[in-house]
This record gives structure tokens, sequence and C-alpha cells, in this order.
């Protein structure tokens, strides 16, 4: 029979499986033992099926079930209710043979439940249409709390919850080099070091890379194509093999090998023509030819969306176990766990350090999951913003049980008649839920809505903030969460208005109905209750918000050291092919500087290796020529910046003191260099530096190691906005190179577009160099800034929202209040009170929960503090001026909340007002 | 609420769903979905059971002893991913009540072609 077709589809992921036996919970015990596993598998198979047939069809199948799960199980519950009420044959238990009376029959109570579910549905309606104003305030609070909850969930499903899109992710591991004493530092491993740890049985497969473009010539104009360099083939870690041809090798990694290749697919299919002979064939890169041995598997990018791999090319005598090049990403073994690979790779660290104390005494190796390296820096936030629209659920729930309970108050009287008359309590509860479920599925349904643009704004703010956010989509995982908020939402703003009526007793309900005080104390307590809570989560939002404030505010206050404004940046890398020679180097970086700054609009220009937020740097140890050398791991490092004379006037970096480097400072001339204050703290504290000699202990290529200082340059931001100064030597390009620098060019305000003049001048001097990373300089200290900026977009939203919803709230409290109190305030009115002794009185009222409620949000926030602290930058989690803020914001908005029905009660024709009852 | 207990044959009508997933059940054992996919299929989309609303039914016909569980039968499609399915099957008495359902319709039938031929035939 048809039954097949189930087994082509896929299994459900473990969420819906879940959420799937969560609604199971509706069926009492006894049937779930019995027909559960069953169902589950009967589920199973419709998901397959389903799946086969697309997402919209899964998306059908969830709803449909969910659903009809949900309502089958309160029958089945009713059922039992109704036969266990009436007296059981005997013998018989849940599910017992007699329960059904008669074969002839088993119909019956199911259809009496259908029509009541039926009735219940069309009294929730036909009541809820009767009360426009109330159904569209109710709807608009939940479908802005479920579409807020939904669009963040979507978000911690799609990046935190989902699998990475590899096989067995969970093998997948990053190695780093680190240091004894800074075991936090993590840094690139040496090829030697890398060797040893292919070896340790922890890792199936160990593969060194680092990110680096190249250009693609020969091909018409010069194109720059992301890749990767490596030390073997990088599919090896990801138990991948190449599509066609093989993978590269770890010998290829030393010279002499010939050069070779391996393509991506997209790249093979697009740029190649998907050439099925295409093994063999040769690329040109910088001008060099690469034999293409292997096509790697469709979609396979890593790292970083890589086109090739070629091998990084080092030889052992270079740089043995000190030139830390690469990044590490490694497979663990079959049955390997992550605490194991760290201890076999901390035992490696120690043994390397007593073999080979001269590189690695204080060297040790740290392993990392690629998951926790992926996405571990957003982890705790995206489960706080989930806590934080959390809240804003919760304050939307309290909002609509508050209009709920003003208006079961006004039921009340209804109800106790009915009740009187022998109404059944349990139907009278079960119509107010079922009004509550109306409710909350018809707001969760435009929640949903709300939430598919809320996601794609998301997207769209969140960019550089949040890794794998192409990834977030509103799936069925993201759809049954929702389901169940909806339930869960339900139940919590229903129960207590539902509760409310059926505990109230007749005598009660009548005698209310005369005079209304009876009753309205015990509610309004439940009201004051809801309302304060309503503030107090509130308030936590809005402390949250009001720090990420201050936070951005310190980011943007921050003093950079260099002027930002008006400034174009871009990489240039010469290839060593054809500039060779330091002269050749230098000559080019002269005639271009030369050619931009005679473009229009251009104020100055300068290059360094090194440049402030740039793609590279080198650091390395310091000597202080004259002084005894410090022992292993007690010496100081410094960064080394490269700079061509004009670069510091560019930066607008200026000398403090000593001189800055000149055109003369080159390859002829005693080498020089400045120093920052920090560098002179650590290596000259309370001396003077100028004129010292110190050697640094790296070359970017040419030049001798030891430098005279003959200037003093300011402390910049160089290596990041929120990261402290560095110490750093400043040398002349002239005496050192390297081919590889980053242009600034300072333009005058509002010369218009510059870049292609920029180009154009490059290109004519060499058709063959690419222009890469152009941006400006804003946009680079921008994108540091990007994540601080979405989290507080976020917080502020959802704080927006919190407060509006609290201060309806308080409004419809108040209002809610002076109606009840009509009578009072008429007498005193009519007794010669002042209005402004009626608004007092009412003000009064409002003012107990709203302090109450900003008490405890101010104390909550106080004590919960701690968890904004890896959101905050120079900003302490209890800044006075933000609690104090927040105080003076929430007071004057629920005063404008109470303000309102408390003068339209000062106004109150007392007459009138008496007359009324 | 309370009822007298009538004859089978002469009860009230089955639900659509009952009669057909005893119809099902009538020519083959079948497992939970595979019901759910018969009976979709002998009504001719008609009648398109949920899981909750056929194991509810599922449930009273087999407290009414119209239903059983047929033990699995090795080399058939008794498992499915490792575990065991559970198969149904209907009873004698299950039987009996589509007899006596089909009985009932044809009378209706019967004196729908009696009351009203030019619109029945």
């Amino acid at each position: 029979m048809s039954g097949d077709s189930r087994r082509t589809g896929k299994q459900p992921g473990a969420l819906a499986m879940a959420s799937f036996r969560f609604l199971l919970l509706s069926f009492p015990l006894p049937f779930r033992k019995r027909f559960g596993e069953d169902m589950e598998e009967a589920f199973r198979d419709g998901y397959g099926e389903a799946e086969a047939q697309g997402a919209l069809r899964v998306i059908a199948f969830l709803g449909k079930t969910s659903l009809n799960i949900g309502a089958a199980g309160f029958m089945e519950r009713r059922t039992l209710a109704v036969s266990r009420g009436r007296t059981a044959p005997k013998g018989e238990e849940d599910g017992g043979p007699g329960r059904m009376g008669t074969p002839g029959r088993p119909n019956q109570h199911g259809t009496q439940l259908v029509d009541n579910l039926r009735l219940d549905l069309v009294f929730a309606l036909r009541s809820l249409r009767r009360n426009p104003l109330f159904t569209l305030a109710a709807l608009v609070t939940l479908a802005l709390g479920v579409g807020a909850t939904t669009s963040i969930f979507s978000v911690v499903n799609g990046v935190l919850l989902t699998p990475l899109p590899f096989g067995e992710p969970e093998r997948l591991t990053m190695v780093y080099s680190t240091w004894a004493d800074a075991p936090d530092r993590l840094g690139p491993m040496s090829k030697e070091d890398l060797k040893d740890l292919q070896d340790l049985p922890a890792f199936e497969a160990a593969v060194g890379y680092t990110t680096s473009d190249d250009v693609l010539t020969g091909r018409g104009s010069a194109t720059l194509i992301s890749g990767a360099r490596v030390t073997s083939g990088i599919l090896a870690p990801f138990g991948l093999e190449t599509f066609m041809g093989r993978d590269l090798r770890w010998e290829e990694s030393y010279p002499g090998n010939p050069n070779v290749v391996v393509v991506g697919h997209a790249f093979w299919t697009n740029e190649l023509g998907g050439d099925p002979e295409i093994l063999g064939r040769t690329l040109e890169l910088q001008g060099e030819t690469f034999e293409i041995v292997g096509v790697a598997p469709p979609g396979f990018e890593y790292p970083a969306g890589a086109r090739i791999w070629r091998p990084y090319v080092l030889s052992p005598e270079d740089c043995a176990r000190s030139c830390h090049a690469y990044r590490v990403i490694a497979r663990m073994a079959p049955s390997v766990t992550l605490p194991g690979a760290i201890d076999q790779s901390r035992v490696l660290g120690e043994q390397l350090a007593e073999t080979f104390p001269e590189s690695n005494l204080e060297k040790r190796f740290s392993v990392w999951s690629l998951e926790e390296r992926t996405v571990g820096e957003v982890r705790q936030k995206l489960w706080i913003l989930l806590g934080a629209v959390g809240l804003v659920l919760l304050v939307a729930c309290a909002n609509v049980a508050n209009l709920l309970l003003v208006r079961a108050q006004g039921r009340v009287g209804e109800v106790g008649v009915r009740a009187a008359m022998g109404a059944n309590r349990r139907r009278l509860i079960f119509q107010v839920l079922t009004e509550s479920l109306v409710l909350s599925g018809a707001g969760g349904a435009i929640g949903v809505g709300l939430a598919l643009g809320g996601i794609a704004l998301l997207k769209r703010v969140s960019a550089g903030a949040i890794p794998r956010i192409d990834e977030v989509t509103l799936d069925a995982p993201v759809l049954l969460f929702t389901l169940g908020l909806v339930v869960v939402v339900a139940l919590l703003f229903g129960l207590s208005p539902a509760l409310k009526l059926a505990r109230t007793s007749p005598s009660e309900a009548l005698g209310r109905a005369r005079w209304p005080g009876a009753l309205g104390r015990r509610s309004s307590r439940s009201r004051n209750t809801l309302m304060a809570t309503e503030v107090a989560l509130s308030v936590v939002l809005l402390v949250g918000a009001g720090l990420l404030i201050r936070t951005l505010g310190q980011l943007s206050s921050v003093e950079l050291g260099y002027e930002t404004e008006n400034l174009l940046r871009f990489d240039l890398v010469l290839p060593e092919a054809r500039y060779a020679e330091l002269s050749e180097i230098t000559q080019f970086y002269g005639e271009m500087e030369n050619r931009i700054r005679a473009l229009p609009g251009v104020a100055s220009v300068g290059a360094a290796y090194g440049a402030p937020l740039g793609s590279w740097e080198i650091s390395a140890g310091v000597r202080v020529e004259g002084r005894l050398d410090p022992g292993p791991g007690e010496g100081t490092e410094s960064y080394l910046r490269a700079v061509t004379p004009t670069y510091l006037e560019t930066a607008r970096i200026p000398v403090l003191r000593g001189r800055g480097l000149l055109p003369s400072d080159n390859g002829q001339a005693i080498p020089v260099a400045l120093v920052n204050e920090t560098f002179i703290r650590e290596n000259f504290p309370g001396q003077d530096p100028l004129g010292e000699r110190v050697r640094i202990s790296a070359t970017l290529g040419f030049g001798s190691p030891t430098w005279t200082v003959v200037g003093v340059v300011p402390d910049i931001r160089s290596r990041s906005v929120t990261g402290e100064p560095v110490p750093e030597v400043y040398v002349p390009h002239g005496q050192m190179g390297p081919g590889s620098m980053t242009v600034l060019v300072r333009f005058d305000p509002g010369a218009g577009a510059l870049f292609p003049g920029v180009r154009e001048e490059i290109r004519a001097m060499d058709s063959a160099l690419p222009l890469r990373n152009v941006s400006s300089m804003e946009e680079l200290v921008a994108e540091e800034t990007a994540s601080t900026r979405f989290y507080l977009i976020l917080l502020s939203v959802f704080a927006g929202i919190a407060v509006v919803l609290a201060a309806v709230g308080l409004y419809g409290v108040v209002a809610h209040l002076v109606s009840q109190r009509r009578q009072e305030i008429g007498i005193r009115l009519a007794l010669g009170a002042s209005g402004g002794g009626v608004v007092g009185l009412v003000l009064l009222q409002a003012a107990f929960p709203t302090l109450l409620g900003l008490g405890f949000g101010l104390a909550t926030a106080l004590a919960g503090g701690r968890i904004m602290e890896s959101f905050l930058f120079e900003v302490d989690p209890r800044d006075p001026m933000v609690f104090a803020g927040v105080a003076a914001i929430l007071i004057a908005v629920a005063l404008v909340a109470a303000l309102i029905p408390a003068r339209q009660a000062s106004r109150m024709d007392p007459v009138q007002a008496l007359r009324a009852e | 609420m309370t009822s007298s207990q009538p004859p089978a044959d002469s009860t009230g009508p089955l639900s659509a769903l009952d009669f057909h997933v005893l119809l099902v059940l009538a020519g083959e054992n079948l497992y939970g979905y595979g019901i759910m996919k018969a009976v979709e299929d002998h009504s001719g989309g008609l009648v398109t059971p949920e899981i909750g609303t056929l194991y509810r039914v599922l449930a009273r016909l087999m407290d009414a002893g119209c239903v059983r569980e047929i033990p699995s039968v090795p080399g058939e499609e008794g498992t499915h991913r490792g575990r065991p399915r559970r198969y149904y099957g209907i009873t004698a008495q299950g039987l009996e009540l589509v007899r006596a359902e089909v009985r009932r319709l044809r009378r209706v039938v019967a004196l729908a072609e009696a009351t009203i031929p030019e619109v029945v035939g």
C-alpha cells in the first residue's frame, strides 16, 4: 500500500520530536502509556512523507498535527473525566473494557465534547467581537510579544542549536599555540609543532592554513579570488574527498616541488566552464603557473569562502618552530573527546618545552571545538537576548491578564447568577480558557507574520555582529516553538482570570452586583501585583538598554590617536616575482604616492605595513643595546610598523619629541626608528630613549635588526577600538620594505569619488595589481562597533515595547480604579473635595504598584548586572547615571499614564456619578 | 447524558471515521500511519484522519472489542527503524458492526429510493 513513500523522507529533528512529545502530554497518562510510542511512530511516518514533498507540506503537517493532538488530548481527558464522574462498571480502570458502553455507540461522548468545544469557540469569538477595543489591544500586545520572541528564537535556533553544516561537526577542533603564563592568548602554530601534533593519537587529521587572496592573471584583467594556503589537503579534517582528482599533500608544502592547486567546485563550474578534462591544466596566479590537481566537493568553501587552495611553502631551515604562521583545523579520532585531545596536546606542549627550550619553553597548545570558535563569542549574548525578549513577552502576558481580569470583574455578576442556577463550573473555566487560546492563537499567527519581517530586519542590522546569520530561517522547529509558546502564553494570562471566575461564589457575586466594593479589593490586589511585575520587567530592560547606550557613547568617544575622517584606505601586495629588491619596492611606493598626491582633492598620501585596524602586523622580541639579554620568557615584545615618510602626517599622528621619518632615511642611511609612549614605559621607564639603539628580532624582508631611536610618537588604538594601546616601533619603509602595504589617502572634505582616479593611477603603473580591502577608515571603525550597535538596537526596541505596554497597562488599571470608585469620588466631590485632591488620591493609588515595581526592577538590575558585562565597554553595570535615568523615565511615563484618568475623575460631575449606580 | 443500550444492528449511524477505519481493517491488518493513508485512499480523500483523532477512535474501537492488536509477523513489514511496528486488525465483533452498518446504509438507501426516486434514481 501507499505507506512506502515515507521511507524516502527524512526523520524529524530532535526539537520536532520533543515538541510532539510535549503536545502528547495533553492526553491522559494511561492513554499515552497505551498509544504514545505508536503515535510518535505515526508522527515520524507523516513527517517523513511531508518532508519528501517540500517545506510547505512540513509546515502544514506540523500545524495540522499539533492542533489535532492538542484538541484530541483535551477531549480524551474530558471523556475520562465524564466516565469517572459516572458510576463506572466494576473493575473498570482507565481504558478498561466497559468504558465506552456498547460497541454500537462509540461516538456519543465525542460528539458532545465536539459540540461543547464548538460552542465554546463560537462563544469566545462572539465575546471577542463584542469587545473590539479589548480584542484589538490584546491582539496587538500578544502579536508584539510572540513576534519578537519568535524572531530572536529563530536566530538562537539557526546560530546555536542547528549543528554546523559539516559531517560530524562535534569532531572538528581548532588548535592554537598559547603561552604557559598567558593561556588566554591564542596564536598561530609553527609547521614543526604542527607535525608533532599530527602524530598525536587524538587527531585523525590536522591541517595548518592561512587565508590568502590570490590574483588570477593570464585570463583578461587581473582578478582577486579568495583562497587559502595549506600545509596539506584541507578536506581531510572535514572527512571529505575531492570531487575530482586528488587533494594537496604534506610534501608539497616544502620548497622544490612543482606548483599545484586545488580549485573549488563553484570556481570549476563558473570560471573553468566545468571542463571534465581540467586535471593537469594550469592556472596563472600572480604571474606564476600552477597545475590543477583536484576539484573540491560542491559547497565546500572553508575557510572564509575560499575558492582555491594551494600549498603554503616554507622550508624547515627558514623558521623551524619560531615561525608561527598557521591556524590549525583538526579532526579528532573517533571516540576521542575534547578533554582527551586537550590533555594529549598539553602533554605534547610540555615535552616540546623540554626538548626545544629556546623556541618552546613557554609555548603550549590550546584545543577548541570548531563550534565554540565559530559561535562561542555570541552564545551567551544570544541567550541573554532571548531572555530579554522573554521579559517583553511576560510584560505582554501580564498586560493581557490585566485586561482579562478587568473583564472578568465585569462578568462576576453574570457568572454568579449562572453558578447559582447550577451551571457547570468546569465548563465555565474551559470557556474562559478557550477564549484565551483563541486570543493567543490569533495573536501568535499575527506574531509569526511580524517575525518574518523581524528576521529580515535582524539579518540587515546584524551584519558583522552574528556568525551564521545567513542560515537563520523561520523553519519548522521555530514554528513548533511558537506553537508551544502560544499555548503557554494562553495559560499564563488566561488561567488566573478563569480560576478567579470559577472561585466566585454565587452569594459573593450577587452581593457584589449591588455593592461593587466587596470583591473589588481582592482582584485589585492581583492587578496591582501584575502591574508591579510589568513595571519591574520594563525597568530591567530599560537598564540594559541604558547601559548599552552608555557603552556606545564610550565607544564613539574613544581617543583613537589618529583621525578617521576623510581617509580612504586600501591594501597592495607587490608580487615577489616582479618586486624582488628593496629599491624596486620603495621606488614603486614613492612613485605611487607622487601620482596619487597629484590627483585633485587629495590632501596627502602615505603607506604603512601595520596600519590601524589593518590586515597585517608583526610583533617580535625587543633587546636594548648595552643591556644584558633578558632570560627566556622575560623580555618585552613590540609591534613593528614600516611606514613611508608621509604616513604619520596622513594619519595625523604627531611626533611628540625628536624628529619624524624622512625620505633620506633609506637603505644607504643609518637605520632609525620612532617609538611610542607604551614602548618607552616598558623599555625605558623614566629615561630618554632618544639616541638609544634597540634590536627587534624580526624583519619584514630587508634591513638590519638594530635601530636608533630618533623620535617619540603618541599611543594610538591601532589593533582595535576597544583594545589597549600596545608598544610600537615605527621604522622607515625605505630601510625595511616590505612589498605588502596599506595605503592611506587623506582627501579634502567633499572631494567626491576619489577611488576611480586612484585605481587608474595604480593600473597605469602595474596593470596586474588589484586593490584589496578598499574602504574608508570610518567604515572600518564602524565595523568594530557594529555588534554593540546591534545589541543596542534590539534591547532598545524591547525596552520600548515593554515601557509602552506597561504604560498602557497602568492607564488601564487606573482608569478601571476610577470607574470603580465613581461613587466614592462623587461623594467626595459633592462634599467639597477639590479637583486637585481627587487627582492626588488617584495618583496615590497608581504610585503604589509603580514604585513597588520600580524598586524591584532596580534591585533585580543591580543584582543581575553582571550578565551584561560582556556587552559593555568602560561602563560599570551599576552605572548610577543609567539607574537614575531609568527611574526618572519610568516615573514620568507612569505619571502621564495615570494623570489622564485622574484628571477625568477630578472633572466628574458628582450628581451624575451618584445617580449612575 | 445517559442512554439505553440497544443491540448492535439497530444503533444509530457509525461516524464516518469509525466506519472507514473498520472498513480498511476488514481488508488488511495495518499499522497506525498505514490506517491513516488507507482511510484517505478508500474515502477518496473525504475522510482524512489526523494522528490524535485516529488513536482516540482506535482506543474506543479496541475497548469495544471491534479492533485488536496483531502480533507483528516476522519477515513482513513487522519491524521498522529497529522498533517493532504495532499492527491492528478487525475482530469478529468489529466485522459484525461493519455488516450492521452496511445493512443500515442499505436500508437508508432503499428508503430514499422509495421516497424520492426522482432524486436518487
